[in-house]
């Protein structure tokens, strides 16, 4: 077995250059696909902790009620308010950019289609993350960083089922209530403004609003709600579970689940329009 | 603290729930209440969906309950007509375009005269003659459209490619000239017109000045003598012209000198014949002068 050590065993830097940098960069994209299938590992397991949490109620339902009040019940202001002044806007938008002879009902055609179909529930969902997820991020991750969570453990709490859990089911459930009210709002808020400012009448605007209702269009915005409210709590959940180093790495990690929240948010909208929008069309 | 979070949850859900249902209840029916079913039945193709608005004479009455699929060829469709409404007995239903989105909603067209019977919940409205829908009258725009470019394209060769507006244009040219110059006549013509106008004024204020009754009699009976000079110049004139005619009359019937002279061939004749010989003999005169003027002195 003696002789010369085969090539794959030698240093990088006893490479030439070019075979050097070739080989560099084959070990940092495989780096990062590694890290890239660890994160999606990594998250299934927390996804898979939260499922297996499911099954201690006793232990999240008291936090859940919470946990809803904090997403739900407190939102409902910068909720509504964001709502009525995009409703408006898009009424008046919608009035000023028209030419002469085009019906005026479809600024009530417009409106609700923008309204409920993709603005209601998309700026709930971006407005929350920012709100809720933020917060979300720096409540656990302030007790990852002050051993909260291993006290937690340590007494045999599960931290998935006490600190998760409650979120994850609030954040499901509220943002759905929460886009309703905002599409109500902000389909009055357009009815409003459009009879009040403009020369819209109140049968042109209901007229356009009611032409073309399909139920499905309702279960359509709540389906896109009910995701984002999930992909807030599991993306804000996760950074905040996962903070390491101090009040700094707190206020990375919630700054990184903002950004990948909104991102996740943008995404799951693309990803919906293109599924579900055909069914829309029946 | 603890109850207070979950009455504040519970009542934030049932609020929402509530908007959630009494709202899509008002955008799909436009109204809360059910109302009672009719059917009707359409042929495929019609756009039809739950939530579309049903017309009774032009007024929204209810609305469409349910579209059910057949295999022949049609769809059955439930209506419902508000609690309010009735539908009288004999009306029929078509599907009618609404606004220029593609929507439809059921007519119902009552006969005239309206019975005083109605349908009773669950009865079948019959179908009537369908109306145009948006893609028919699209396609008949498409058609027109056609026309007009086929039109527009025959004008742009016969009027602009054939040179017909080139031609419009100098005949514009030239009207325009044309009427530069009658303005100018006219305006010359009214000059002189309102010269004209002045020195009658001019005139007539002489002849109001030399106003002398005792001229004017004797030129007036001058005038007169002169007149009835002339209607005396005139009678005669026609005297003459009546023994003229006679003369003509009977220069043209043959009879007399003048008749035959005028008529009568023969004369020609002669005068030819004589005038030929007259010819012959002064040209044999000239060849033979020794033959006919014979000069002895001795």
């Amino acid at each position: 077995m003696s002789g010369p050590l085969p090539q794959f065993g030698r240093e990088t830097q006893q490479f030439p250059v070019v075979q050097r940098t070739s080989i560099r960069f084959f070990r940092r994209v495989t780096r990062w696909w590694v890290g890239l299938f660890r994160d999606v590992g990594v998250r299934s397991y927390f996804v898979r902790d939260i499922a297996r949490a499911m099954g201690d109620p006793a232990t999240y339902v008291p936090e859940t009620i919470r946990q809803m009040k904090n997403i739900g019940v407190d939102s409902i202001p910068i909720v509504l308010v964001v709502a009525a002044f995009i409703g408006g806007v898009i009424a008046l938008q919608t009035r000023y950019q028209l030419f002469p002879g085009v019906e005026l009902s479809i600024i009530g055609l417009a409106s609700r289609l923008m309204v409920v179909l993709e603005l209601g529930p998309l700026l709930t969902g971006l407005v929350l993350t920012g709100r809720v997820g933020g917060r979300m991020t720096a409540e656990i991750g302030t007790m990852r960083v002050t051993e909260q969570i291993d006290a937690l453990e340590t007494l045999a709490y599960d931290p998935v089922a006490f600190l998760i859990v409650p979120r994850f089911l609030a954040a499901t459930v509220m943002l759905p209530v929460l886009v309703i009210l905002a599409d109500a709002t902000g389909l009055l808020s357009a009815y409003t403004v459009s009879v009040r400012i403009t020369d819209v009448t109140p049968q042109d605007f209901i007229t356009g609003l009611r032409l073309g209702f399909g139920t499905f269009q309702v279960v359509y915005s709540l389906l896109k709600a009910m995701m984002f409210g999930m992909a807030i709590s599991l993306v804000c959940s996760y950074e905040g579970y996962i903070t390491e180093a101090g009040a700094e790495g707190v206020g990375r990690s919630t700054a990184r689940a903002v950004v990948i929240t909104s991102m996740t948010i943008l995404v799951l909208d693309a990803l919906t329009a293109g599924v579900l929008g055909p069914l829309l069309q029946t | 603290m603890k109850r207070r979070n979950e009455v504040s949850v519970g009542i934030l859900i049932t609020v929402a729930v509530v908007v959630l249902v009494l709202g899509t209840l008002w955008l799909a029916r436009g109204k809360l209440k059910a109302g009672y079913p009719l059917y009707t039945r359409f042929a495929w193709g019609q756009n039809l969906k739950q939530g579309q608005p049903v017309l009774l004479a032009g007024v929204s009455v209810g609305y469409v309950g349910d579209v059910n699929l057949r295999r022949d060829g049609f769809l059955d469709v439930m209506i419902r007509i508000d609690d309010q409404y009735t539908v009288p007995k004999g009306s029929t239903a078509a599907v009618k375009p609404v606004g220029i989105f593609g929507d439809v909603a059921v007519a119902l067209t009552p006969p005239i005269p309206v019975p005083a019977a109605s349908y009773s919940p669950g009865d079948t409205v019959p179908p009537g003659p369908a109306a145009s829908d948006i893609g028919q009258i699209m396609s008949r725009v498409d058609t027109i459209g056609v026309a007009l470019t086929v039109l527009m394209h025959s004008l742009q060769q016969q009027i602009v490619e054939a040179g017909t507006l080139k031609d419009i244009n100098k005949t514009v040219a030239s009207t325009a000239a044309l009427s530069v110059q009658l303005q100018k006549v006219l305006a010359q013509q009214n000059e002189n017109l309102t010269q004209t106008m002045a020195s009658f004024r001019n005139a007539a204020g002489h002849l109001s000045t030399l106003a002398d009754s005792a001229q004017i009699d004797s030129t007036i009976k001058n005038l007169r003598k002169t007149s009835e000079n002339g209607a005396r110049l005139v009678a005669n004139l026609d005297s003459t012209n009546t023994e003229i005619r006679k003369l003509l009359t009977l220069a043209q019937s043959g009879n007399g000198t003048i008749g035959k002279f005028l008529t009568d061939s023969t004369l020609y004749t002669d005068t030819h014949r004589l005038l030929r010989q007259i010819d012959s003999l002064v040209a044999d005169i000239k060849a033979n002068p020794k033959k006919y003027i014979n000069v002895r002195i001795f």
